[in-house]
């Protein structure tokens, strides 16, 4: 017995517009005619194939909750896409049904909060994953681990599996101090002396401090450190720039956010000076670089990052986002598999939705997943002191603009080194976390 | 009220005075009781939001609006920097719950208590500039505030993650819905916000009504005026501020507990500008008016956030599926044209004055040729 | 807009009181201190910040006539910077046209897209109180920035700069990129002919006089609604020719619309309304400030050894001490006139 939904009160307009079928709900083939099931209260994206049966749980509803507007608006159906892709597997390989509700979370942990109680309280979903900025992560996750739900967040500060960590909130992003740890010999390799320029926020703040004392122990020199204003009030860093360019440096370390390394590079080649400098991008996402062009990727000399599509293996996955989504292959979509997946199977194993189980059934666990392992090149658990998932470490640098690949998918980065997630993640103890 | 209004004539059965006190100053009591009453059963309803918890959020953002419009409505003051006592009040809530211990209610106090200081001494630097000067210096000390917080001065305010998981001892949260555990008695937290709500919303209106309250509009009217006749303006611009300033501390202390901690997204001035525009959206000349924005403000963004797929005709007979998610992801454009769309229709009283008016068209249509 | 005569005989009348020589003597000390001892630095950033803010002024420019003359509080004036960008992003990275076209099309495209928003909207708003305007200017920047994303999409953009400007500048004392140079010099010949618009032609006074009163000018036969219509696309057109320079320079994206727009507020605000020499002194001033400071709190921090004084990021911060300190000074900036927006 259906309530009727606001939703249903608007069927009665009839406008006559054109028939469009919401691009990834999936109503193809399967059994069922690919009914959308429409709950009461918030949106659906159903997929809703496969037959109910065994015991244990048989059906999911999982929450992706990502920024659908805003500045990062394209990184919400890369979230999405990657979960359904990760749904539909799990869907072929169990006799389950899973429905993927979507949320907006506008980048305002206020505003996440509350889509995140509603879809809690309201729609019934057994699982969350997703969140992009840290803030945004630990408003969701502290109310979701105080409310018995699972939530798998997708920032990569520090804090989420460190002070803030929460019973049962996990982390698949590589975390900001993989990252930092990973990257620090590699630049003292590059460059004597570095300039790090940072965004003036945790993520910037921490990565920073991170680098430079890490740079100081390989023995490279850290002559200036310059926080950029958060959030940004200009897009003008030509100070800054001043600043590297009258220091000795001849690394230049853009722990900056987004767009904005981008930018900054483009600034100094303006200046004429981006060739004197190695550069190092800290947790550089493809998407960009794509729209900015391939002189910025190349002009990319070391950055780690949780994943980059040149990874050798998961051709099919990364061909099916590419042909299924607004954008090509980049770590969001891998991180959203690896979440999706992993709440999922957690939870067919421990044969219950209760988050105590799920938790347990994360918590040491190696992923198997085919392809997973196909993706990472390397070993991928969930470590079960502080709820990171482990997993590799990569450095990267940008191709030369002839050798960069634009189909299927575009592919402008190298993986110039590989790191094991163990050597690069902290130590249980260094995190800070206790449950 | 003046003669003829929609209240008036479905009054006019009704005493003049019950017990001495006139009918009339009941309006406002009896419309804050009922906005309680059926606010979360409105909200609640799977017509509407069909989430419960929405209505908290809303009565926060109403008090919060109210404050601003203590100083923009009645008093004619602009502030661009009001998230500035919103964040103060919920940080010093988050901030004494979680770094020094102390019992919730000691940390909400002093955060009022803080927040009004804060207000009375920049309102105190600023009240004597004009309009734009005096808003664009709210602005600018509210980003100081920001900045301030953002560098997580001591580990106190978090940085940008702010600080999450504090919650007061006394409230208790299973599966999303919140209540009030006190002295063996539980009750529904949205039960004693709507109380407080109440109380604080009884406040503002009594302060509007004072011969205080009547002063500020006699300043936002025509200020020169009210200082040729002897009315030291600065000082009542400067109490008006620090009022303000006390009751949007008070919903930053409410948020603080729905939000069970505080973010450096409350000092923003995506914050303060929001409180103006549903201000003024409602409609900053009544009393209800900023009331009516903060609900169809929120109420309009959790719609259209949600919303995804309209199926025409109906779901039993679906012929047209439209897949709206595709456009609805650009739902900020709907929002910022129902602002123009109220703009256009109704300049300056709002969605209230809009509503007066619809319902006054309303019982004149029902009550016909009766009682002209 | 006499208004350097007027600066100039205060000067001259005014006598300095002992604590704002002090001051002006503390402030002198500090940036010979900071030039002594980083002098590279010191110039780079001092050539630097006035560069920086001949581009604030130019980017607060169309804000600062719309408000000036019409009163409005044209809070979609970042989202049609943005606007301007996007065009250029299309004009030369899509279309493959080349800069100049961009440099001529884009500015008449965006103040056409103002007029149409004017003439729908605005003119509405002319009487009523200036938060109304704000109110649905706020609501079209909405709609227009979404109308950008769902163009053009949300990841950032770049623009391929011509080859001619595109490398540095050697100025002897310090290196420049030569596109900002090139925005300075639009900014400064942009300014003028605005000046010279209002200022010096019967058009413009005008437009003046029907600002200060509107019946009267109307009863003289002046056609109001066309001047108003021609500022707004005046300043809107500004507004776009920002974009243009500074999308160009730079990368673009979503977020580049409101963060420039407080700034542009911030500049008209200190430079004081409806005074065009005003905001060029402010933009000026608030570049230098945002320049100089973190360097003069550096060479300090290094000198006298207390860490504290090298605050992180107070580059941003900056405009708005700017603001606090001449708006506590000079309560309606540097050279607002009586009665706007009071």
């Amino acid at each position: 017995m259906r309530q009727t939904t606001r939703r249903d009160v608007l069927k009665g307009v009839a406008a006559s517009s054109t028939v469009g079928l919401a691009g990834l709900a999936g109503c193809t083939g399967g059994g069922g005619g690919g009914t959308e099931t429409t709950n009461s209260g918030g949106t659906t994206q159903g997929t809703t194939m496969g037959k109910a049966g065994g015991g244990g749980p048989t059906s999911f509803t999982v929450g992706v909750f990502s920024a659908f507007s805003g500045p990062f608006a394209d990184w919400g159906p890369a979230h999405k896409l990657g979960a359904t892709i990760a749904a539909e597997d799990v869907q072929k390989d169990h006799d389950v049904q899973v429905t993927i509700k979507q949320y907006d979370t506008e980048t305002d942990p206020s505003a996440a909060l509350d889509r995140m109680k509603r879809a809690v309280t309201a729609d019934g979903i057994d699982f969350a994953f997703g969140g992009i900025s840290s803030a945004v992560c630990s408003s969701m996750g502290t109310w979701a681990s105080d409310n018995g739900v699972v939530y798998v967040a997708d920032g990569s500060s520090g804090t989420l599996t460190g002070k803030d960590c929460k019973p049962y909130m996990f982390r698949t992003y590589s975390s900001n101090p993989m990252m930092s740890n990973g990257v620090a010999p590699k630049m003292a390799d590059l460059a004597d002396s570095w300039y790090l320029l940072y965004a003036d926020y945790v993520w910037g703040q921490n990565a920073q401090s991170i680098i430079g004392s890490l740079l100081k122990k390989e023995g490279a020199a850290v002559v200036g450190s310059d926080a950029t204003p958060w959030p940004p009030t200009s897009n003008d860093y030509t100070q800054y720039l001043n600043n590297v360019a009258n220091s000795d440096a001849t690394g230049l370390a853009l722990v900056e956010p987004g767009g904005l390394p981008a930018g900054m590079m483009k600034q100094a080649r303006n200046m004429g000076i981006l060739g004197d400098y190695k550069v190092m991008v800290h947790q550089a996402e493809d998407p960009t670089f794509w729209g900015v062009g391939k002189w910025a990727a190349e002009a990319v000399d070391v950055a780690p990052v949780g994943w980059n599509n040149a990874v050798p293996g998961g051709e099919a996955f990364k061909k099916e986002v590419a042909s299924r989504g607004n954008l090509d292959p980049f770590v969001r979509h891998v991180t959203a598999y690896e979440g999706m997946d992993s709440l999922l199977r957690a939870s067919i194993r421990a044969g219950s939705k209760d988050a105590a189980d799920v938790r347990g059934a994360l918590e040491g666990y190696e992923i198997t997943n085919s392809r997973i392992n196909d993706l990472e090149d390397g070993k991928v658990y969930w470590r079960a002191c502080d709820h990171q998932l482990v997993k590799p470490t990569y450095i990267i640098s940008g191709k030369a603009q002839a050798d960069m690949q634009d189909t299927p998918y575009k592919s402008w980065f190298t993986i110039d080194q590989t790191l094991a997630g163990d050597d690069v993640a902290r130590s249980c103890a260094d995190t800070g976390c206790s449950f | 009220m003046s003669r003829g209004s929609i209240v008036d004539r479905v009054t006019a059965g009704l005493p003049d005075a019950v017990g001495g006190v006139p009918l009339d100053q009941f309006r406002v009591p009896v419309g804050l009781v009922l906005v309680v009453l059926l606010l979360r059963p409105v909200i609640a309803d799977p017509r509407m939001a069909g989430y419960p918890q929405l209505a908290n959020t809303i009565l926060i953002w109403m008090l919060f609006a109210a404050s601003f419009n203590l100083l923009l409505g009645y008093t004619g003051l602009l502030s661009f920097g009001h998230a500035m006592f919103f964040g103060i009040g919920a940080y010093a809530a988050a901030v004494g719950l979680t770094r020094f211990g102390l019992p919730w209610v000691a940390a909400a106090a002093a955060g009022l208590v803080l927040s009004a200081a804060a207000a009375y001494v920049v309102a105190r630097l600023i009240v004597q500039k004009g309009e734009i000067y005096f808003a664009m210096l709210t602005l600018a000390f509210a980003q100081a505030v920001h900045y301030v917080a953002n560098q997580d001065p001591a580990g106190l305010t978090g940085g940008t993650t702010g600080i999450t998981g504090a919650s007061p001892a006394w409230l208790v949260s299973e599966r999303g819905t919140k209540f009030v555990h006190v002295a063996g008695v539980q009750f529904d937290w949205y039960a004693l916000l709507a109380v407080v709500f109440v109380v604080a919303m009884l406040a503002i209106w009594q302060v509007v009504r004072s011969p205080f309250g009547r002063s500020l509009v006699a300043i936002r009217e025509n200020a020169t005026l009210a200082r040729s006749m002897g009315m030291n303006v600065d000082r009542y611009k400067v109490w008006a501020f620090t009022f303000a300033g006390l009751f949007a501390a008070l919903a930053g202390v409410l948020v603080e507990v729905n939000n069970q901690g505080a973010t450096l997204q409350l000092l923003s001035l995506s914050v303060s500008g929001d409180v103006i525009l549903m201000t003024i959206l409602g409609g900053s000349v009544f009393f209800f008016g900023p009331l009516a924005g903060a609900f169809v403000w929120l109420f309009a963004e959790d719609f259209l956030t949600g919303f995804n797929t309209l199926v025409l005709p109906l779901t039993e007979l679906p012929m047209a599926r439209i897949g709206l998610s595709g456009v609805l992801t650009y739902w900020q454009f709907f929002l910022g044209l129902l602002f123009v769309i109220v703009v256009l229709l109704s300049p300056r009283e709002g969605i209230w004055g809009l509503l007066r008016r619809a319902v006054a068209r309303v019982v004149a249509l029902l009550g016909g040729g009766e009682g002209q | 807009m006499s208004g350097i005569r007027t600066w100039a005989a205060r000067l001259g009348d005014r006598q300095v009181s002992t604590g704002w020589l002090v001051v002006w003597a503390a402030i002198v000390v500090l940036l010979a201190l900071a030039f002594a001892m980083r002098p590279g630095l010191f110039v780079d950033q001092a050539v630097g910040g006035l560069v920086f803010g001949m581009i604030l002024v130019l980017v607060a420019l169309g804000l600062a006539i719309i408000l000036g003359l019409l009163g409005v509080v044209n809070f979609a004036h970042g989202a049609l910077f943005m606007l301007g960008a996007y065009l250029t992003y299309q004009v030369m990275q899509d279309w493959g046209l080349p800069f100049v076209v961009a440099l001529v099309v884009v500015p008449v495209a965006v103040g056409l897209t103002g007029v149409v928003l004017e003439r729908l909207v605005i003119q509405h708003v002319y009487e009523e109180n200036p938060l109304i305007g704000f109110l649905a200017t706020f609501g079209l920047a909405l709609m227009l920035t979404e109308a950008i994303r769902a163009t053009w999409g949300g990841s950032p953009l770049s623009v391929t700069m011509p080859a001619a400007l595109a490398s540095s500048a050697n100025l002897l004392v310090t290196t420049v990129a030569r596109f900002r140079l090139f925005t300075v010099g639009l900014a400064a010949l942009t300014v003028l002919g605005v000046y010279l618009l209002i200022d010096r032609t019967d058009f413009g006074l005008s437009v003046r006089a029907g600002v200060l009163d509107r019946e009267m000018a109307e009863f003289l036969g002046v056609n109001m609604p066309v001047r108003f219509v021609a500022m707004f696309f005046l300043g809107t057109a500004i507004a776009g020719l920002g974009g243009v320079l500074r999308g160009t320079e730079v990368t673009m994206d979503i977020g580049l619309g409101q963060s420039i727009v407080i700034l542009a507020f911030v500049v008209v605000v200190v430079g004081g309304v409806g005074s065009l020499f005003g905001s060029v002194v402010a933009g000026l001033l608030i570049g230098e400030a945002v320049y100089l400071t973190p360097v003069v709190l550096r060479v300090l921090a290094g000198a006298t050894g207390i860490g504290l004084l090298d605050v992180p990021s107070i580059g941003g911060l900056m405009p708005y001490l700017v603001m606090i300190v001449v708006l506590l000074v000079r309560p309606r900036g540097l050279f607002g006139q009586e009665g706007f927006l009071e």
